[in-house]
């Protein structure tokens, strides 16, 4: 990549409009040009192999073809070539798939043309471009991971009827207190202990004495 | 010889027969003694030529006392009878004639339905009884008996009682019959009815009941009643045994319509015998006909059995005895078989046996139909759910990739032109203005993901149940309930087809509660346990009060959502209450594949 030379970037999505909006800004950046666009996965590879691009904006949802796996292959056939998948889909899941498979960025395709503009420069020094707003909360991500967390893993009535077990009640007097029925109580506690994988009451009260609830 | 103890003889060995081509007199036969030849049967069957029939024993009191007996031919399809009484001398000392089957029973010299008549025998006295028998047209049984008259009485009562029991029988299975198939609509109960009720009347006629008791006068049945009635039975044995046995499952249309053929061809001679004089002709048919039939249903049950058939041993067990005795009579008639006197007298009780067992495997067969059609309506019933689901499926599917794939990419450009125009603008207030456009076009953008990952999460069966639940109620916004998502639990997979309605009835339900609940705090959960996934949905806003203002929208949902659950074999519990609502969806790991997608063959024919 020499400064001399444009950057040849290819775009891939089946949106004609997005597409053609998508081609338009990038060619009013400097140093930038679009070499080809593909609507179909199956022009991908051709188009590959006659236009060489240095860059690629794949989109995820290419006509019941998931372009993350298509993806996964240029990279393993020409893999000089820089991937950045840009779509509408805001899932993590799919983000850290990407991000597993190698792929150099993920981007949204309802992002700021400055975010876009970013990634892209980012991913062509040599580095990822991932757009953590959609990963969500670090807190959220660590429930699912974190062990000590998920041993919390409780739900807003769950604490409130630990806290009462703790203080001694029944479960129908759980049941008056917090105007629910018998049976929603008893289940409850059933859930309660299969997360906290506890057997006996007084189990479950040094837990919540422990952990101050 | 009548010993002092005696109480019945059926005569075997000691009648003599004549048959003469005309008319003669008493006198005349008096003459011809030597032209009477011994019968050998116990129930001898004589010939079909219209000829006149002279039957001749003796009788000997031999006992100290006098005796009171009866002679009877327990027989009655006779056109004309003549009883003579001879002393030793051979004087004629009693006589009856022109007695026959109309007779009525109040004019007999003994009340009886058959030909019977006294004989007083002083001790030591023997008398020649001359009986002359006439039929027109056809052949004639000889059950001749003697009796003492005080069994006699007896005997008759307790035959008789034994043949109302059993016509009582038939008149109450054709009365449930039909009165269960008017509420049913189960054709067997129909053809059932119809074979009990023909049943029944063949054997009142057979008795002599109609023409006795009930003095019929069609003169269009006539000597043909009981044939009649037979022709009638016959149709509805074949046919009752042609639906009870299934054959058109396993023998196909072809026979199945042969049968039906035979049925019909049947009651056919029936009408034919109803409008056409008595004939011993048409009557010869009729006993081959009843005879192939017989064999037919007997080949169908046997043909049964081998396609291995459980209800056709019923039916063999239910046709033997008659078929056996039936096939027995048909046999003396055509090549004049001995046949004995208990099977005679058994004859009438046989069908009776039938009936019971053949209403018991009715009976067995209805349970089986009826959870056949229980299992057919459950079957049908899983289809439609599965189209309801499938067609809402495959619409959401279509609406959500029109707005995710085609206006979101369509809105992503605008935003972008619209920054790009922002640049190119001098004017600052214009500027401003467009920068106030941005964050409406990006709410936009983020409202139509929403809506769209409602309708149909992307790349769902790639992204999975529980992490696409994550993402959607993550990216709930936290006013006005903030929502809390747990996972516990080694995550399973499941059917994609499960997972999807999983996610459905989820989804359903957190938008009840965020567009209706009013609750501050909602929870999510999704408990892997070892057989089973548990989804507990709960919030704390007013569970009860959305309940009873009912919105249409929301009811309908959970409307979908029990059809989801059910067709997924997931059970959905839902409380609503003052405190907020609680949800539990359990869905086994253990999808039981649905028939919906193979229906039975056998409940798709009915």
């Amino acid at each position: 990549m020499t400064l001399t030379s444009q950057t040849r970037i290819l775009l891939v999505d089946d949106h004609h409009i997005f597409n053609e909006g998508l081609k338009r800004l990038i060619n009013e950046q400097p140093g930038y040009s679009v070499c080809g666009q593909v609507y179909q996965s199956k022009d991908i590879f051709p188009a590959i192999e006659n236009l060489r691009p240095h860059l690629i904006l794949l989109d995820v949802n290419l006509k019941g073809v998931n372009g993350i796996d298509i993806g996964k292959r240029i990279i393993k056939d020409y893999p000089a070539i820089k991937v950045i998948v840009l779509t509408m889909y805001n899932q993590s899941k799919l983000l850290e798939e990407s991000r597993k498979t190698g792929l150099h960025g993920y981007l949204l395709k309802d992002a700021t043309t400055a975010k876009l503009l970013n990634g892209i420069e980012t991913v062509l020094q040599g580095r990822s471009y991932f757009d953590e707003a959609i990963l969500g909360t670090p807190q959220q991500e660590d429930q699912f991971t974190d062990t000590f967390a998920q041993k919390l893993n409780l739900t807003f009535r769950e604490i409130e009827i630990i806290r009462l077990i703790k203080n001694g009640y029944t479960n129908e007097q759980i049941a008056d207190q917090l105007h629910l029925s018998f049976f929603t109580i008893k289940t409850h506690r059933k859930n309660i202990h299969f997360k906290l994988g506890l057997t006996k009451v007084t189990e479950l009260i040094d837990f919540a004495v422990k952990n101050g609830i | 010889m009548v010993g002092k103890n005696f109480s019945t003889s059926s005569l075997t060995g000691h009648v003599y027969l004549l048959t003469t081509a005309e008319n003669i007199s008493i006198d005349e036969v008096k003459r011809r003694q030597e032209d009477f030849s011994l019968l050998h049967d116990e129930i001898p069957t004589l010939g079909m030529d219209s000829r006149f029939h002279w039957i001749r024993y003796q009788v000997r009191n031999a006992s100290p006392d006098t005796k009171n007996l009866i002679a009877d031919i327990r027989y009655n399809e006779l056109n004309d009878v003549c009883f003579y009484v001879l002393d030793s001398i051979d004087q004629v000392t009693y006589s009856r004639e022109h007695f026959n089957r109309k007779t009525h029973i109040s004019k007999k010299p003994v009340h009886s339905r058959f030909f019977s008549f006294p004989l007083r025998l002083k001790p030591g006295e023997t008398v020649s009884v001359y009986w002359r028998l006439y039929r027109r047209e056809s052949f004639i049984v000889v059950p001749a008996g003697l009796f003492d008259q005080e069994y006699f009485f007896t005997f008759n009562a307790t035959y008789d009682f034994f043949l109302y029991l059993s016509l009582g029988v038939f008149t109450f299975t054709f009365l449930l019959s039909l009165l269960l198939y008017i509420f049913t609509k189960y054709r067997l109960l129909l053809l059932y009815s119809g074979y009990t009720l023909f049943y029944g009347l063949s054997i009142a006629s057979m008795e002599g009941i109609l023409t006795q008791y009930f003095h019929l006068n069609f003169s269009l049945l006539e000597d043909n009643t009981k044939n009649v009635f037979f022709c009638c039975l016959n149709f509805f044995v074949i046919l009752f045994a042609v639906h009870f046995l299934e054959i058109r499952s396993f023998l196909g249309r072809k026979i199945y319509r042969l049968c039906i053929a035979q049925a019909t061809l049947v009651l056919l001679f029936g009408v034919y015998l109803l409008l056409t004089p008595f004939t011993g002709t048409t009557s010869l048919i009729l006993s081959a006909v009843a005879m192939f039939d017989m064999l037919l249903v007997l080949s169908l049950v046997i043909t049964a059995l081998l396609y291995k058939k459980r209800i056709a041993i019923l039916y063999l067990i239910a046709m033997s005895p008659l078929f056996v005795s039936a096939s027995w009579m048909i046999l003396t008639i055509i090549f004049g078989v001995t046949r004995t006197a208990f099977f005679y007298q058994s004859f009438p009780f046989l069908p009776f046996f039938e009936m019971i067992v053949l209403g018991i495997g009715l009976g067995y067969k209805l349970i089986i139909d009826r959870n056949h059609y229980l299992i057919g309506l459950n079957t049908l019933q899983k289809q439609f759910t599965s189209s309801i689901v499938n067609t809402q499926d495959a619409e959401r599917q279509r609406i959500a990739a029109d707005l995710h794939d085609d206006l979101g990419g369509t809105l992503a450009t605008i935003r972008r032109r619209l920054w790009d125009l922002r640049f190119k603008i001098n004017n600052e207030n214009l500027a401003k203005e467009l920068d106030e456009l941005d964050p409406l076009i990006l709410k936009s953008s983020d409202d139509l993901r929403r809506i769209s990952h409602n309708l149909m999460p992307p790349e769902f069966e790639r992204i999975g149940f529980a992490n696409s639940l994550k993402q959607f109620v993550t990216e709930i916004p936290s006013q006005p309930t903030k929502f809390q998502f747990v996972v516990s639990g080694d995550v399973q997979k499941m059917p994609l087809e499960v997972e999807l309605n999983a996610y459905r009835i989820v989804s359903e339900m957190v938008q009840n509660i965020f567009k209706h609940a009013n609750a501050a705090r909602a929870s999510v959960q999704l408990l892997y346990q070892s057989d089973f996934l548990r989804v507990v949905i709960e919030d704390d806003g007013n569970g009860d009060k959305v309940e009873k203002s009912s919105v249409l929208a929301s009811g309908m949902g959970l409307k979908n959502s029990i059809l989801r659950a059910d067709y997924i074999g997931a059970s959905l519990l839902r409380e609503s209450g003052e405190a907020g609502t609680f949800v539990i969806l359990d869905i086994p790991y253990r999808y039981i594949s649905n028939d919906a997608d193979e229906p039975n063959q056998d409940t798709a024919g009915r």
